[in-house]
């Protein structure tokens, strides 16, 4: 099959990409192993789409594929996702012009990846989807596949936990 | 915990993220990784051996925008609670089946497919149906939702039979302004003789079963049952032949408040190109 040939599969890639990237990619903060598992994602999701119901939306169903297949990576690693940050590109890190700025953006980073990490994954989704991706408390639960009142629940404990770190970082 | 304090939480996790997003060119060079992979991939060439072209794909791109814009529209249609069905009382209703209303000649239109529409529902089909192997029965927009019928099984949907569209639409009045207005609508892309079944997960709180048979005469055969309950309930049963591309006004409902008409209409699609 010729590249460009397949016009449906091209489109939901185009239409979920950046989502579903941005999403792996707050996890696990690496920017390499955001772009392997993106394409892992995908590549599930295409050889799966028998099992899809078509009962929710494709891109709740992608998500959920997402949120798996980041699972199985930090499980299979082992290893708190704040251990990438060192891998970061200098493009990434240097983006902010302003010199004199550099060192405290850095360290502002610095502290929202550690306090990030030090949630558990579940946590960490919860506020990822939420807050991150912007989407509905109920959408979220239906793609971590538990209630509203869990995923209520894990947003509170998450953000208690992230204001608890960040206290110094937030403004008064 | 405030409001306040959630949402300076929030500026910094979203500055956060804002810092670390990919740029475009990253997301470009990402998506053609994932469009070579998928080239190469052994699931498809499980699916049908349809040789698609070039330009079948800018096509079917532009489906898919038109398509999102569609959604969009309907969305901002739907945000005018103005008009909106479950806000009116139910009382001194009256129900009958008429033929286009010539009084209202613009409102029908309002239940029509063009011919870009009717393009870009004949490209969703087939690309849809190449997705799904053997399996899709019918694809249906509402409420910027797309839902589609899946066998449980690939192998025994329709694909030689007829493709079709159908657009019902339900469009309002209240008691003193003359201008009707859309305020639910659904578009159906399915196969003839094929039984679509909509149920609450696809169509808001209401049900929607169809049944389109092509005769000779190039008429169409219909068997549709309706239901969108709401503070009025609007029902209809409608079991006969309409000419391809004409609306049909399949129910009117009267309050004390504000009319409602429901419109029908089904066209022919052509075979992968509308």
């Amino acid at each position: 099959m010729s590249s460009g040939g397949n016009g449906a599969l091209d489109e939901l890639v185009r239409r979920h990409v950046r989502g579903v990237r941005a999403l792996i990619c707050q996890m696990v903060f690496d920017q390499a192993a955001a772009d392997d598992l993106t394409q892992e994602v995908f590549m599930r999701a295409f050889s799966s789409l028998a099992t899809f119901s078509g009962r929710s939306r494709f891109s709740t169903w992608l998500y959920r594929v997402a949120l798996n297949t980041t699972y199985t990576f930090l499980t299979r690693e082992k290893r708190s996702p704040v251990d990438y940050r060192a891998d970061l590109p200098e493009t990434i890190q240097g983006r902010n012009p302003e010199p004199g700025d550099a060192a405290i953006h850095a360290e502002l980073e610095s502290a929202v990846e550690t306090a990030l990490g030090n949630l558990s994954p579940r946590l960490r989704a919860a506020i990822v989807l939420t807050s991150l991706q912007q989407m509905e408390v109920k959408q979220a639960a239906k793609i971590e596949g538990c209630t509203t009142a869990t995923m209520y629940w894990r947003i509170h404990e998450a953000r208690k936990q992230l204001r608890r770190q960040l206290q110094e970082h937030l403004p008064s | 915990m405030t409001n306040d304090q959630d949402n300076k939480l929030d500026g910094l996790l979203r500055n956060w993220a804002k810092q670390n997003s990919a740029t475009d060119a990253d997301i470009q060079a990402l998506c053609d990784r994932i469009s070579r992979a998928v080239d190469q991939a052994p699931f498809l060439d499980a699916g049908p051996a349809t040789v698609r072209t070039d330009r079948f794909s800018v096509l079917g791109r532009a489906v898919w925008f038109s398509l999102g814009c569609s959604v969009a529209l309907l969305f901002a249609f739907l945000l005018f609670p103005a008009a909106r069905v479950p806000q009116e009382q139910q009382a001194g209703i009256s129900e009958t089946h008429q033929e286009v209303n010539k009084r209202d000649p613009e409102v029908p239109s309002l239940a029509l497919l063009n011919e870009s529409q009717l393009a870009g529902k004949g490209l969703l089909l087939a690309e849809m149906e190449r997705m799904f192997a053997d399996r899709l029965t019918w694809v249906a927009e509402s409420d910027g939702q797309v839902c589609v019928g899946l066998l449980p099984q690939a192998g025994s949907a329709p694909s030689e039979a007829t493709p079709m569209a159908v657009r019902v639409v339900v469009v309002s009045r209240k008691g003193d302004q003359e201008a009707w207005t859309p305020v639910w609508q659904i578009d159906v892309v399915t196969r003839g003789e094929e039984l679509v079944d909509l149920t609450q997960d696809c169509i808001r709180s209401g049900t929607l079963s169809l049944w389109t048979y092509p005769l000779p005469d190039g008429k169409i055969a219909v068997d549709a049952n309706f239901a969108l309950p709401g503070p009025v309930s609007l029902e209809s049963s409608f079991s006969g032949v309409q000419s391809p591309g004409v609306p049909k006004e399949i129910l009117s409902i009267g309050t004390d408040r504000a009319e409602y008409r429901v419109f029908q209409t089904v066209s022919l699609l052509r075979e992968g190109t509308g």
